[in-house]
């Protein structure tokens, strides 16, 4: 056959590559482009204190508990009391909630708290940096938060107590049965053992006035919400009636207080469950009085479900109406008749509760109760700290951005500011106090961490379910007349493996996937980090697609493009 | 299995080729079910799980990645089959170029089905002659027997070429249904056919890869050496043919005659029908008309030259078409004028299309039709459709 075609003299018969195909850069082919970054996971957004769950979880997966407890630290220097009593906004937000149930990131936190309790692990006492002096009235979580990343600044620290031990709201608060003694103690002398001075039994406008606070550099008010709110009800001022926080007081003073066989509880808060957990074991029948319904109560919802498996009645949707002595009596106490009336709901405003009415003449009783306890929240009791002038017209306290008052230096935080909130909250406060007091001393424009939140889009496909780790608790039996502490926490084992079970969400951890599917071997796997060839990655989009963690973006390149005349 | 044992057994066009691919002790079989070829990709599968057959069988997802798999494995140097039928081949037909051009001796079993729609499970010949642009030997067999047969060939040819091999069958009148088969003693077909030792292969004490981006000038030069292998293929595949002929006593070519010599008008015709053709022809003769058959066995390479010896003093070509490329006609016709054109002696060249989608053709429409060529009643542009419903 005739051919125009000149064949050369030993030709392949198909071509054949034994270089790589490096030359070619197919990155020019990009229009989006990959990039790894590190984002700040849900669970530290969630967590007021911005605890760093995601981190301290992978170095207790590797058996690096001390490690872990010195960045669980960083925010927060209460873990073992937080690991018990927080509200744990963390693992409401744990993207395994979308799996499974969520990590138990308090019980890990709690886990090493106990650990450097147990092990007497203690941080390195700082150096004082500055010349200046702060004053912190009051010892809750709000006052020794501040305290303690002041004292870690390089500030001294003076805290002024009302009562004759530190603590505030932990202390006498919160039921033994949630929060030991022995545990509040311990993590607050190690606070304290940093360099902080304790004065017991100093009251802002009783033992101690403003003026005698003048030489220090700045003064934090952290005094919290030490008044129990009223009922507003006919009956209130009876005998037999108490506030949650007076009951809860004598709870946790040595002498133990005698309710009688039947206590009502009003009110679906912390202080309400604690009370009538409290009274449960004092030996008396408790039921709880709640005008909304189980999903609205702001209580912790752990301590909810034991309340009721430990036999505390409830009667939702009623609100007390009038309290009466009623003729019998016991024990030589004249017993109470709850007037009670239904209620129901009216129509929620976007983002708020909706309202509760009261039903009329649904009237109804309970009769033969020994005690009532009122535990609708707590205020402040400003007019006692001499500080009326802190308020503005609308009976609120006028706070800067940064929790300044109109007097200068003079900052005031935890549940003082904010209202009734919870124990993290008040820790973040006080956290949030001391930098700014340290911007405020120093005159500087110190960094404000600033967060790349997550997106939340992980590929479960590389998540299989492993069930939440279980708590040992005391047995009911055991529950019913002493105040042990009811959750033991986790075993080591256990502690272990549950911060195996966090994904590690925004976060490479090296999982080899984008290096395993990239069609462009584009993936360049370094010794500490993974990085992108942007020569050759043509921009697929698979990288992104697998990351079982959602830690690579697709983002649009920019090409200049220069054209010729 | 009934047949595999050599002798003489009564057996279906799917099980002729199952036995052909064990008797070529084929190493890799990538293939996915389609209607009428799905027995042979199920007995062999069976076979395979059985451990009667010392071949690795790899389930796919469709025909697109069978012809994968398969590329894949023929690169490391196996004997590689697959077998598949209409869509499949259609999903298939990127990878039939890749192939090609991969120069890998693949064998392919296509049992020939009408493409849809309308749905129809029934033959025709489009599926593959549509893909005669692939760079496939495409042999295209009358019986069972040569089906068997023609799978040994096919790796003789294709090894030595270096080009994939279609075997195509009638699907229904030859996959379906059941005939006399001679099976060879497997030391017979061992002597025929032995192991493949190939010229280049995949390997990884030596990295590289194949068919990776190539300059336009480098390209159309291995263009041309798979044109060239195309014509060098005619002789290999005749000398195997003979070659099987002396082992096994059934000689094969690129084309068949019947009753050609000396012969006025031919009928032109491939596959299964030319068995009802060939009575169509021998009914005429009785009647003292002069025509005789020429089978096309080999569709490519096209044998222009052995078609050009065979009608030398014919006058008419009725070329009868199981295809069509619809907007030009009979598929098989085209080839025929192709091949002929510019011959000194030019045949009128008639066109007729049969038999799609099943449609029954009869010796009797044959007759007719060939009458109807004989007395140049036909129009010689367009092809003549017969059969069906009217």
């Amino acid at each position: 056959m005739t051919s125009g075609i000149e064949s050369a003299q030993n030709p392949p018969l198909i071509a054949l590559s034994t270089g790589t195909m490096d030359w070619n850069r197919t990155g020019t082919w990009r229009t989006l482009k990959p990039i790894f970054q590190t984002f700040t996971p849900s669970c530290e957004l969630g967590c007021p204190t911005g605890g760093e769950m995601r981190e301290i979880a992978g170095l207790l997966a590797s058996e690096h508990l001390r490690e872990a407890w010195e960045i669980l630290m960083v925010n927060n220097p209460l873990p073992a009391v937080c690991g018990r009593v927080c509200n744990h906004p963390c693992e409401e937000a744990c993207t395994r909630k979308e799996l499974e149930e969520p990590v138990s990131l308090r019980g890990i936190e709690r886990y090493l708290g106990d650990q450097a309790l147990k092990n007497n692990w203690q941080l390195l006492r700082p150096t004082r940096l500055w010349p200046e002096h702060v004053a912190i009235i009051g010892s809750g979580p709000a006052g020794l938060a501040c305290a303690f990343h002041l004292c870690r600044l390089g500030y001294g620290v003076t805290i002024f107590e009302a009562r004759k031990a530190p603590g505030g709201l932990l202390h006498y608060g919160i039921p033994e049965y949630r929060l030991p003694r022995d545990i509040l103690a311990g993590e607050i002398s190690h606070i304290l053992s940093l360099g902080i001075e304790l004065q017991l039994q100093k009251s802002l406008g009783r033992d101690l006035r403003m003026q005698d606070l003048q030489g220090f550099g700045a003064i934090f008010l952290a005094t919290g919400l030490n008044r129990s709110r009223r009922l507003h009800i006919p009956g209130e001022s009876l005998p037999g009636i108490l506030s949650g926080l007076e009951f809860l007081d004598s709870v946790n003073s040595n002498h133990r207080p005698h309710p009688g066989k039947h206590v009502v509880v009003i009110g679906g808060g912390n202080t309400a469950i604690d009370a009538a957990r409290s009274a449960l074991r004092l030996g008396a029948r408790t039921q709880v009085v709640y005008r909304r319904t189980r999903k609205e109560m702001p209580a912790i919802r752990e301590e909810v479900d034991a309340a009721k498996s430990e036999g505390v009645e409830f009667t939702f949707l009623t609100a007390p109406v009038a309290i009466e002595q009623a003729e019998a009596t016991e024990d030589g106490r004249p017993l109470l008749r709850l007037h009670c009336r239904r209620t129901r709901f009216g129509t929620a405003e976007a983002g708020s509760r909706p309202q509760v009415f009261s039903i009329p003449c649904s009237d109804f009783f309970i009769d033969g109760i020994t005690s009532i306890i009122a535990a609708v929240g707590e205020e402040p009791n400003l007019e006692d700290l001499d500080l009326r002038r802190l308020q503005g017209n609308v009976g609120k306290l006028m706070l800067s951005a940064d929790q300044e008052s109109m007097i200068p230096n003079l900052f005031v935080g935890g549940d003082l500011a904010s209202g009734a909130e919870t124990v993290v909250s008040a820790l973040a406060s006080g956290k949030q106090v001391a930098w700014a007091i340290h911007r405020r001393l120093r005159d500087q424009n110190e960094k404000i961490r600033t967060e790349t939140p997550w997106s939340g889009k992980i590929n479960s496909f590389y998540f299989p379910t492993v069930p939440r780790s279980i708590n040992v608790s005391l047995s009911l039996r055991q529950r019913e007349s002493s105040f042990t502490e009811v959750n033991q926490g986790f075993s080591h084992e256990s502690a272990v493996q549950e911060s195996r079970r966090c994904l590690s969400c925004g976060l490479c951890t090296r999982c080899e996937i984008c290096w395993v599917f990239c069609p462009d071997r584009a993936v360049e796997k370094e010794k500490d980090v993974y990085r992108i060839d942007y020569e050759h990655c043509k921009g697929c989009g698979i990288c992104a697609v697998e990351c079982p963690r959602g830690v690579i973006t697709l983002v649009e390149e920019h090409v200049s493009v220069s054209r010729e005349s | 299995m009934a047949g595999l044992e050599a002798g003489a057994h009564v057996i279906e066009g799917n099980t002729a080729a199952v036995i052909a691919a064990a008797l070529a002790r084929v190493q890799v079989i990538a293939a996915y079910p389609i209607t009428p070829s799905s027995p042979i990709v199920e007995s062999l599968s069976d076979l395979c799980a059985q451990g009667k057959l010392q071949a690795r069988f790899i389930p796919v997802e469709s025909e697109h990645s069978a012809m994968a798999a398969c590329i894949g494995a023929s690169m490391t140097g196996c004997r590689t089959f697959t077998a598949t039928s209409s869509q499949g081949l259609a999903l298939m037909h990127e990878l039939l170029h890749w192939a090609a051009g991969g120069r890998l001796p693949i064998v392919l079993v296509n049992v020939n089905r009408a493409l849809a729609p309308p749905w129809t499970i029934f033959c025709d010949q489009s599926d593959s002659f549509s893909q005669r642009d692939t760079g496939w030997i495409q042999i295209y067999c009358e019986t069972a027997q040569e089906v068997l047969d023609s799978i040994l060939q096919a790796y003789r040819i294709s090894e030595k070429i270096l080009l994939p091999c279609m075997v195509n069958m009638d699907g229904f009148y030859l996959s379906h249904t059941a005939e006399p088969v001679e099976v060879p003693d497997i030391e017979e077909a061992d002597r025929f056919l032995p192991g493949w030792e190939p010229r280049f292969q995949l390997d990884v004490a030596v990295p590289g890869a194949f068919g990776g981006g190539t300059a336009p000038a480098p390209y159309m030069e291995f263009r041309h050496q798979l044109q060239n292998s195309m014509e060098q293929a005619k002789d290999w595949i005749a000398e195997v043919g003979n070659e099987f002929g002396r082992q096994f006593g059934r000689p094969y070519g690129l084309i068949e005659l019947y009753r050609a010599e000396p012969a006025t008008l031919l009928v032109v015709i491939s596959g299964s029908v030319t068995g009802t053709a060939r009575e169509a022809v021998d009914r005429l003769r009785d009647r003292g008309i002069p025509v005789g058959l020429l089978r096309v066995r080999v569709l490519r390479p096209f044998p222009t030259e052995e078609v050009r010896r065979a009608v030398s003093g014919v006058e008419t070509l009725l070329v009868l078409d199981r295809a069509v490329s619809y907007g030009q006609g009979g598929t098989l016709a085209q080839e025929l004028k192709s091949a002929l054109y510019g011959h000194h002696r030019m045949p009128h060249i008639f066109s007729g299309v049969m038999g799609l989608g099943g449609a029954p053709v009869s010796r009797e429409m044959i007759e007719e039709t060939i009458l109807m060529a004989w007395e140049k009643k036909l129009d010689s542009c367009r092809s003549l459709w017969f059969g069906g419903t009217k």
